[in-house]
């Protein structure tokens, strides 16, 4: 849609500030950065040189800041250790809706090596992958492959997604869509179960934005067209600051950390 | 347009007081979350002060506003989405109709959003026959009460859990029961439903990022999640001045904006929105249409002792610790935005005449300002809105709101400026109230036109001798 409006407004903006209307202004220098200011440089080295101690600590950070917005955590040795954990989990989690238990899991390298479908057939709940979406020869994904994984998301009661970062100081976890990555697989089942690796864990939310803005070496920072925090599970307090958790996303949350030490 | 009802604020207001659910849920709600946030700001690593920070970032960008809004829109546009520029309420409106015609909706899920509010969305797409469904918790349930929100965050905290129970059991078929997490599901049900068929989706947005080209929403209940995630259409609605720089300012506004709202270190869900779904992803809306909206804030940009409003990301914090929301409640300011930032803002858009009984009734006590994540000076610009009001002023179209009030303090002004008529108008005062009612020796009522100061309590009557008599008396010579 066109929008012949804008050029008004702009104006009426300029005017506003004590500026010529019909003129566009410059951004001055001090309004966009193209380089790390020495504050993001800072932090990016921290980030980068990280030890293993420090990471440790990250990790109880994490663990701390998790249980009073009830996340579940669970640190594991190696991937193996967190897939039988993560089994163990979702054979044990109960249904919220009718119908078979199902699982739909990310097409993502980490949730690939877990091997979800052999370690759930045992308890004869099926995995919706989104690989079987994933972009035909021609990149899209077409509207019925798109509609198939939407109702395998309804219907499934756990999502397992992984997600870019993890925030220790607020047990934030940072998820960006993008091919294989479906929004709704953390959003619209009743359980999420997000699986990363500890060295994907970050301090704050000063290191996370910096990370964000200066981390593509073109300095051109890409967050996709959608990219979501997610600090525990859907929780309101609506009816009398009671709180309850399950307003619409999950009901229960569980971050499974690798860390090999 | 929403509707406006700010000339009622004095009966809402008595309404508001007389009653005992939301003069108790309002008392919980300031215990629990004035003090949290102010707590939550002590445990930042920088202290309160990091507002001071903060207000710096949204002043820059709102000087810089123009520039912003430009880089927002290319970015925007640039990924697929549409940016609709409305310099009203009713070009917003009209344009969301083609939106909905355009995509043939039937059925609108809707995350909280005020500006929705200020343009009256809900009643313009009710009248063309398309449901819009509130899917916050809070504003679901005032929507099946057919109710206005009486907070910014917490639409339905005059409501009691009994309430809720019985109006679920008469609207949506559910069983009577009290039991918040029962009555939560229940809702929860009920909305799934909505967010599985509806054909668009409609947000606010808490802040949009020039840099990148996102607009983000800030949610708890996951609602704005589903509205923005699962229809075929996604419609953000944006006041203009939402807007800010930098990707790396997000940090400081966004952990203030969890604590002063909530008290909490961050909100469950923070979404950056950036376009539609590209063809290789495989859910997401398909299209995405950002509508910014002038309606008077331009108006607010162009006085520069008003600009320092845009700079507000309506998180609540004000509502939460003002001793006059306290007690009114949020109905009482006649517009869905209430509380101190209501009191403010909207005189601004709506006319200072029109809705003069906001700042009038605020206490200027300056809690509003400390629990401000931003800082912003309300108790300045209630001040200035009074001054105003009581001066008139052209710029605003303000005519002097009691010309007698006017008169009688130029006249206050004379008398205290000279001692003798002083004396002699405190001689005449110690006369007449000799013959005014009287209970426990206070005055029970003052005669008109100043009877106003004993409607609501009884006044000490004038001493017998002033401070200034007794002094002289003493033999102590008063220094000129």
């Amino acid at each position: 849609m066109s929008n012949n409006n804008q050029a008004a407004f702009m104006g009426a903006v300029r005017k506003a500030l004590g500026h010529p209307a019909g003129v566009s202004r410059k951004a001055p220098p001090t309004l966009f950065h193209s380089h790390p200011s020495e504050k993001s440089q800072r932090l990016l080295d921290r980030i980068q040189n990280r030890s293993p101690g420090q990471r440790q600590v990250l990790l109880e950070t994490l663990i701390d800041a998790a249980q009073p917005i009830n996340l579940n955590v669970n640190i594991s040795a190696s991937i193996d250790e967190a897939a039988m954990a993560i089994a163990a989990t979702i054979a044990r989690a109960p249904v919220e809706w009718t119908g078979p238990r199902k699982v739909c899991i990310w097409d993502h390298p980490l949730i690939q090596r877990l091997g979800l479908d052999s370690k759930l057939s045992a308890h004869h709940i099926p995995v919706i992958s989104s690989r079987g979406f994933f972009p035909t020869s021609s990149g899209q994904v077409t509207a019925s492959q798109r509609q198939h994984l939407r109702q395998g998301i309804m219907e499934s009661f756990v999502g397992v997604t992984s997600a870019d970062y993890c925030v220790a100081d607020t047990a934030t976890l940072v998820l960006k869509t993008g091919p294989g990555q479906p929004r709704s697989v953390s959003l619209v089942p009743s359980i999420h179960i997000a699986v990363i690796t500890a060295d994907q864990v970050l301090a704050d939310f000063g290191e996370l934005y910096t990370t964000l803005r200066w981390q593509q070496a073109d300095g051109e920072p890409d967050l996709s067209t959608c990219m979501t925090f997610i600090s525990g599970p859907s929780k309101t307090a609506d009816i009398e600051a009671t709180l309850v958790h399950g307003a619409h996303g999950p009901k229960a949350m569980w971050l499974y950390i690798i860390n090999p030490g | 347009m929403a509707t406006i009802t700010t000339e009622k604020y004095r009966s809402a207001a008595n309404e508001g007081i007389g009653n005992p659910v939301l003069q108790d849920a309002l008392a919980n709600l300031q215990e629990r979350l004035g003090k949290g946030a102010a707590d939550a700001y002590r445990r930042l690593p920088e202290g309160p002060d990091l507002r001071l920070k903060a207000h710096d970032i949204r002043m820059e960008s709102i000087e810089h506003l123009d520039i912003l809004l430009d880089r927002l829109t290319q970015k925007i546009t640039e990924n697929g989405g549409h940016v609709f520029f409305a310099p009203n309420a009713d070009s917003a409106i009209s344009y969301l109709r083609n939106v909905a015609r355009q995509n043939n909706v039937q059925r609108v899920v809707k995350g909280k959003s005020m500006v929705s509010e200020e343009i009256g969305l809900n009643d313009a797409f009710s009248a063309d026959g398309i449901e819009v469904v509130e899917t916050d918790l809070g504003e679901y349930i005032v929507q099946l009460a057919g109710e206005h929100p009486s907070h910014i965050i917490a639409p339905a905290i005059h409501k009691s859990r009994a309430d809720i129970g019985r109006l679920f059991a008469n609207t949506i078929g559910t069983p009577y029961t009290d039991d918040p997490p029962t009555l939560t599901h229940a809702a929860r049900k009920a909305l799934r439903e909505k967010f599985l068929t509806a054909d668009m989706g409609i947000s606010g947005c808490n802040l949009a990022c020039a840099e990148t080209g996102h607009i983000t929403t800030v949610s708890n209940e996951g609602n704005i999640r589903m509205s923005s995630t699962l229809p075929r259409v996604h419609v953000a609605l944006m006041g203009m001045e939402r807007v800010i720089a930098r990707l790396e300012d997000h940090d400081v506004l966004f952990r203030l904006l969890a604590r002063g709202a909530a008290a909490q270190n961050m909100a469950t869900y923070v979404s950056y929105v950036g376009g539609p779904r590209r063809a290789e992803q495989p859910d997401g809306p398909d299209a995405f249409h950002l509508i910014i909206l002038d309606n008077g804030r331009s108006k607010i940009l162009a006085d520069p002792q008003y600009r320092e409003m845009l700079c507000c990301i309506r998180c609540a914090a004000c509502l939460n610790v003002c001793p006059v929301y306290r007690k009114i409640g949020g109905h009482a300011y006649g517009y869905p935005y209430c509380g101190p930032v209501g009191a403010v803002v909207t005189p601004l858009l709506v006319g200072i005449n029109r809705a003069r009984h906001l700042c009038q009734g605020e206490t200027l006590c300056g809690a509003c300002r400390q629990a401000c994540p931003i800082n912003i000076d309300l108790p300045r610009m209630l001040l200035r809105l009074r001054a105003q009001l009581a001066e008139g002023d052209p710029q605003w179209s303000v005519s002097p709101a009691n010309p007698i009030e006017k008169v009688g303090y130029g006249l206050w002004s004379t008398i205290v400026g000279h001692r003798r008529l002083y004396d002699l108008v405190f001689r005449a005062g110690r006369f007449f109230q000799k013959y005014m009612p009287r209970m426990d020796d206070m005055l029970r009522r003052l005669p008109p036109p100043i009877h106003g100061w004993t409607a609501n309590r009884n006044l000490r009557p004038l001493a017998e001798h002033s401070f200034h008599e007794r002094w002289s008396k003493k033999g102590i010579k008063h220094e000129q």
